[in-house]
């Protein structure tokens, strides 16, 4: 006997009394979900974009976010970022449309981030407003490792895309019948551990600095 | 790791006298029950959450074999090869072969306490494999040779002075200084490499998806997706309780763990893998395993064992035990320590081997109390305690004792007799003094603390007397 068959026949011994149509089962699954309202943490009458920046800065998230009117003032804003912080003029840029047509001048662009110690430009697909996340969702223009391998990771977020909860998530992405991409991430700050003697420290595989510049148009 | 629960006084008898355990354990529990306080108050629905988490895996153990079906046929058609594995022997020969297979020479491990349960190592080791661990506990635990302590921080037995001078010896390049933010800055830059270059990329699961198919891992340092994304195989392996429904299901239960298990409304990353690589994606592994383990699972469904199956492995319960807070989780000698491993070690080996465990136990209740799926532990540490009793295995004086108490509970007027005569006896042993120090029988209870001097009168005798009293006065 496979251990497939075994264990799925332990398993129904276990649950015979248990066996009903698949139907039911949907059923009884989706009441216990309904009414999410009862479980979601409410945001006290704040907008979405409130919430968002609020807790995306929070110090248990430590992002920081500063605020655009559109997609062609992102280059400068993030140049600001990093003369501030006496960074170099260097950086990788996600190769997807709405940022590679920007204009990048003045910046040198990096196309490898293995070496330690580089930035990363990524827009974030969603925003989400309980948590101050933000959500990426892997394609051919959009690698996974550029959320992970820079140690400064900048993030561009439209504003419009911002929503309450993951549960807005899942059914803005068609649920469960459309097509899902190999990784769906969502963000909440930077890479951080508490492993030794639960001393929260940042950086610790991944981005040590979090930016986030929201773009209201 | 080889179990050695049956040594559990050893070990305590050697906990207790580490210096620097106590040290690490007393710098680490304040803060993660206080985080985790001040992130519930935080959150009003927690207790409407907590309902619901419960529901929701009940829901999903009540008709496992269906979810679990629904998760494979999802998971396939995602392009998972998904593999079944009754035991933790069967579950290593599956991983040791697709390693082969893959003919990998290196790979990377996000911490899972499946993997540990299954030997991960062991497997890896058999198809000759060099094995990285990249959470930083698991990486500081794997310097040391040691096993993990805590299933959410398996270093949380070590100082900082201890992973100073294991880092000075055994990174590469030495740490600059002793601060814990060095010490991370030393790992990362010893880590680093090894991500990009591993053949193979090995995580378990914190939830399994059933409608979408897809495994979800929740970390804080970013290793999963650094594991899982640059090698060309990436195998999960994962309990088979770790179902749930669908996305809106684990959202609650997500909320929970998170504050449960760090005192966050959210770890840093959570990823949903929905297969491998597709065709025009940018990075991704091209080869996808899933392993799903029983592992004596099966076996609590459907008795009093199963609430057991709700854990969504958040490790409050032993943040808010005060004798995992004195020991440490090493004593356990298993790789669940603590309330949930003290059900989960016997339930998953034998009652002897695991003899002590259920019995280290104050029934206090905590552990229930912050369990965010109400898993009733000290009901369950009962029940292992009954069955004990029920095979023998109660320690030969204990029983007798506990016989000749039955014997008299069971017959009041010999009780209080017995139980007058005792305080009278007490009070005399006690020569005037207002403790006791040395008793017959009762030499390993006071080796530690004093007995007060009784009361005068046991308490039936109190009661009566205050109550001849009243009437007297009427």
């Amino acid at each position: 006997m496979s251990d497939r068959s075994a264990i799925l026949g332990a398993i129904r011994a276990a649950t015979r009394a248990c066996e009903v149509p698949a139907s039911q089962i949907a059923s009884e699954a989706a009441t216990l979900v309904a009414e999410a309202t009862v479980v979601q943490p409410k945001f006290g009458g704040v907008s979405l974009v409130e919430r968002f920046v609020s807790k995306a800065s929070s110090e248990r998230v430590t992002a920081t976010v500063s605020r655009v009117d559109t997609m062609a003032e992102v280059p400068a804003s993030v140049a600001d970022y990093l003369n501030q912080r006496d960074q170099r003029m260097q950086l990788a840029v996600q190769p997807t449309v709405k940022l590679e047509q920007l204009d990048w001048a003045g910046f040198e662009r990096l196309d490898d981030l293995a070496d330690d110690g580089g930035v990363a430009v990524t827009l974030a697909e969603y925003g989400i407003a309980e948590t101050g996340s933000v959500v990426f969702r892997s394609a051919a223009d959009a690698p996974v490792l550029l959320t992970f391998l820079p140690l400064i990771h900048i993030v561009v977020l439209q504003a419009s895309t911002i929503l309450a909860y993951p549960e807005d998530l899942w059914s803005h992405l068609g649920g469960a019948d459309a097509p899902q991409s190999r990784a769906l991430t969502l963000v909440t700050g930077t890479s951080g551990t508490a492993d030794i003697e639960a001393i929260n420290v940042r950086g610790a595989h991944g981005p040590r600095s979090m930016h986030i510049v929201l773009v209201t148009e | 790791m080889i179990q050695t629960s049956e040594k559990f006084r050893e070990h305590v008898a050697h906990a207790l006298t580490d210096a620097d355990l106590k040290i690490a354990l007393t710098r680490t529990t304040g803060l993660l029950q206080s985080r985790r306080r001040q992130v519930i108050d935080e959150y009003p629905e927690y207790a409407q959450a907590r309902i619901r988490a419960q529901a929701i895996k009940d829901h999903t153990l009540k008709h496992l074999g269906h979810y679990l079906e629904m998760f494979e046929a999802n998971a396939t058609a995602n392009g998972a090869k998904v593999h079944w594995a009754a035991t933790p022997g069967e579950a290593r020969r599956i991983v040791s072969d697709i390693c082969v297979k893959a003919g990998a020479k290196t790979a990377t491990r996000v911490k899972s306490m499946l993997g540990e349960e299954i030997g991960i190592a062991e497997a890896l080791a058999d198809a000759g494999v060099e094995r990285i661990e990249t959470d930083l506990a698991e990486h500081i635990i794997q310097l040391a040779g040691e096993a993990p302590s805590h299933i959410v921080m398996p270093a949380m037995h070590k100082t900082r002075e201890q992973v100073a001078s294991l880092f000075d010896e055994k990174h590469g390049v030495a740490p600059d200084s002793h601060d814990v933010t060095d010490l991370v800055a030393s790992a990362r830059r010893e880590l680093r490499k090894k991500f990009l270059s591993a053949d193979v990329g090995i995580s378990g699961a914190n939830f399994l998806i059933a409608d979408t198919g897809a495994i979800v891992t929740v970390t804080n340092e970013g290793n999963s997706e650094l594991t899982c994304t640059p090698p060309k195989t990436h195998i999960v392996t994962v309990g088979i309780e770790k179902i749930v429904p669908g996305m809106d299901h684990a959202t609650v239960l997500l909320r929970l763990l998170a504050r449960a298990a760090i005192g966050a409304e959210i770890t840093q990353y959570t990823t949903f893998y929905n297969g491998p690589k597709r065709e025009d994606d940018a990075d991704g592994p091209t080869d996808y395993h899933i392993v799903l383990v029983d592992n004596h699972r099966s076996e609590m469904l459907g008795t009093d064992l199963q609430p057991m199956l709700r854990c969504i492995r958040c490790g409050a319960c032993m943040n808010h035990c005060p004798v995992y807070a004195a020991v440490g989780g090493h004593a356990y000698g298993a790789v669940y320590p603590g309330p949930m491993g003290s059900v989960l070690t016997p339930a998953m080996s034998s009652l002897e081997a695991a003899k002590d465990l259920p019995n280290a136990c104050t029934l206090n209740g905590r552990c229930k109390e912050v369990c965010p799926v109400n898993i009733p532990l000290p009901d369950m540490l009962r029940t292992f305690r009954a069955r004990q009793w029920e095979a023998g295995l109660t320690p030969p004086l204990a029983q007798w004792a506990l016989k000749g108490w039955g014997f008299v509970a069971r017959r009041p007027r010999i009780y209080r007799l017995a139980s007058g005569l005792s305080v009278y006896g007490l009070r005399l042993w006690a020569f005037g003094k207002g403790r006791i120090r040395k008793m017959p029988l009762a030499s390993s209870w006071l080796k530690y603390r004093d007995l007060p001097r009784p009361e005068k009168g046991s308490f039936m005798q109190q009661y009566n007397a205050s109550e001849h009293a009243k009437r007297s006065r009427k």
